[in-house]
């Protein structure tokens, strides 16, 4: 029989009747590209059995509505229809293989689990878990006759196939796997071309972000010493930034010389040494200071006449701790208490602030800080070329004497 | 003031210079010939065997431009053959029919598999349509052409159903496959489309950089602050 020839039977019964003319049937929907091939071994494997054998590997017949028991309903139902003792096996697209041992000598469920065993085994060797169907029906029939018929009780897990054959079937379950067209994977697509629209982006985004790394490094970076250096606009002072008005000066002025009239009040009744000496010292230096038009000159003289007047307050025992200016603001600002890290040009210093301006800095707020007019604008008071800047009004001074001395010491040197 | 106006200045020369540096390199990546998916296809559906179906598909398709799997002979009469054959053959494309039933243990796990087994060992230029018995719609594909597209579904009884997408295939115009490079479409959409995602790209970097510094030097001082 040419395999060509093989019918496709609608229903079980002209299954049955093609199966009593020909005892095996391999439809080519199911024989893996392979079906003369298939239908050649697994005729040869039948003519070598002891007993007969129905083997149907097929479309399910349109009467068989059983889903995946299709194979076992069909075997059970063709073995009661051909009534003839043997082994029926029926296989089909999406259902188990159907087998059924009648009156052979084989118990059939010892005959089912050593071809459970069998299959395990060609499987192994194959490397998969489903066998190819005409490869597991030749696994079945090589099952039948690698050993006699045993009967109910016997042992199965032993596998019974030679290993040639075990590997000849493996070989052939690989070679029959079905072609598959390959999948589209990711990482075998060609590289993204290196096109125009792509230069351009790439340029940009290194320009963008070495300019705005760039200018914000120049800027200062926030959360690191030195963001706070410049004053962003806006921000408030007692006196408009760069702006210190007259009337500030004259306050100032008047200020300080109410305080320079209150230290020469105390300077006869104070205890002479060390402390008397330092306030003396102030005052003197202080006096040179107090016509002075520039705004710096004239805080300079109301701290300086401050830190005398501390210094006998001490030496008259009505105070313990010298005069010590807060950084950002020291004419108007309360005494320091509290210090707190600012870079000064490359270097960070601690320097001393009051309470107000240490509150700011840890929220993140520019103080209130003493700025005057310079060429280009106004600025910090720490900014600027002149011995406040460099002492900090004695914030960075180790004391009002020292202080004192670096003042006379700029004045002479004008 | 002119310190920091300088520096400005300098920071843009620098970024100019940078980003045209990056720009300008010679690809950062060897260009790959461009192999289109369908071409893959058919270079691995060339190195395997057809089996014994797909065989006679191809002899079938290559005889009279029909072909039927044996499961549906009977289904058509000689005449309702023979006219779908006359379709075909009166196509300006050449086309190449299977109808044939759903299978998976056939030498091929999908009608995918099992066109691309088709055109590769039929060897021809035209217009390659499986149906599927009970599967439509129809799978189609081309040699040397565009793939084509109809509105036949394959519903229906199977004689109409396939005149139906014998009549629109051959009905279709010839269109030449354009063979030329995808690299030709810009995915970024030339310097326009490359320049505004640059910019958003770059931005987006330097906040996130912001962020990232400004978090790790609140971090670092705070430490610093309490080990003091």
């Amino acid at each position: 029989m040419l395999w060509t020839d093989v019918p496709y039977p609608d229903t079980v019964e002209q299954l049955e009747r093609a199966l009593r003319e020909q005892p095996v049937i391999v439809h080519e929907t199911m024989g893996g590209g392979d079906t003369a091939g298939a239908l050649e071994r697994i005729g040869r494997l039948v003519s070598e059995l002891p007993f007969r054998a129905y083997v149907a590997v097929v479309e399910t017949p349109d009467d068989v509505d059983a889903g995946i028991e299709a194979g076992r309903y069909l075997a059970t139902a063709l073995s009661r229809r051909i009534g003839e003792p043997g082994l029926y096996v029926v296989d089909g697209p999406d259902s188990v293989l159907g087998v059924r041992m009648v009156g052979t000598g084989w118990d059939e469920t010892i005959f089912s689990l050593q071809t459970s065993t069998n299959q395990e085994a060609v499987g192994r060797s194959a490397g998969t878990t489903v066998l190819s169907p005409t490869v597991d029906v030749e696994t079945v029939l090589e099952t039948a006759l690698a050993s006699p018929p045993q009967p109910s009780g016997s042992e199965y897990d032993e596998v019974t196939l030679a290993d040639e054959v075990i590997e000849d079937l493996a070989e052939r379950d690989r070679s029959l796997q079905p072609y598959e067209r390959p999948g589209l994977d990711d990482e075998d697509a060609p590289p993204e071309p290196w096109s125009t629209g792509k230069r351009w982006m790439v340029g940009t985004s290194v320009a963008i972000v070495t300019l705005l790394v760039l200018l914000q490094t120049l800027r200062g970076w926030p959360g690191w010493p030195g963001w706070r250096r410049r004053r962003p606009e806006g921000s408030g002072t007692r006196s408009a930034p760069g702006r210190p008005a007259t009337s500030d000066v004259d306050a100032l002025r008047a200020d300080a010389t109410a305080q320079l009239t209150a230290l020469a009040e105390t300077l006869p009744v104070a205890p002479q040494g060390d402390r008397h000496e330092r306030a003396a010292l102030a005052r003197e230096v202080a006096e040179h200071l107090l016509d002075s038009d520039d705004l710096l000159d004239v805080a300079g003289a109301l701290v300086l006449a401050r830190g005398g007047r501390r210094e006998l307050a001490i030496a008259l025992g009505r105070a313990r701790t010298p005069y010590r200016v807060c950084f950002f603001d020291p004419p108007r600002h309360p005494t320091a208490s509290q210090t707190v890290e600012w870079r000064f040009g490359d270097s960070v210093v601690e320097v001393p602030v009051c309470r107000t301006c240490r509150r700011d800095i840890k929220a993140d707020r520019v103080p209130e800080t003493l700025t005057v007019r310079r060429v280009g604008g106004s600025r910090p008071y720490y900014e600027t070329d002149t011995v406040w800047a460099r002492t900090g009004f004695g914030s960075l001074s180790t004391d009002i004497a020292e202080l004192a001395r670096q003042v006379a010491a700029e004045r002479q040197r004008r | 003031m002119r310190l920091r106006l300088l520096g400005a200045v300098l920071a843009v020369g620098v970024a100019a210079g940078a980003g045209y540096l990056a720009a300008t390199v010679p690809g950062h990546h060897p260009v790959a010939e461009e192999v289109s998916f369908d071409q893959q296809n058919l270079t691995a559906a060339a190195e395997a065997e057809p089996g014994d179906r797909v065989q006679a598909a191809i002899d079938g398709v290559r005889e009279t431009g029909l072909y039927i799997g044996p499961e549906l002979r009977g289904e058509l009469t000689d005449d309702e053959v023979a006219a779908i054959e006359r379709i075909l053959a009166g196509s300006e494309v050449p086309i190449f029919l299977v109808w044939w039933g759903a299978s998976y243990d056939s030498g091929y796990n999908t009608d995918y598999a099992a066109i691309d087994l088709l055109r590769v060992n039929v060897g021809e230029d035209g217009y390659y349509a499986v149906v599927s018995d009970g599967s439509p719609p129809p799978l189609l594909e081309a040699v040397g052409y565009e793939s084509p597209y109809i509105d036949a579904d394959g519903k229906g009884r199977p004689a109409a159903a396939l005149t139906r997408i014998a009549t629109e295939l051959a009905a279709l115009p010839a269109r030449d496959l354009d063979d030329r490079p995808s690299s030709a479409s810009d995915y970024w959409g030339g310097p326009g489309g490359g320049i505004t995602a640059g910019v958003l790209f770059g931005v987006g970097g330097y906040l996130g950089l912001l962020v990232v510094v400004g978090l790790l030097g609140v971090a670092l001082r705070s430490g610093r602050r309490e080990s003091a």
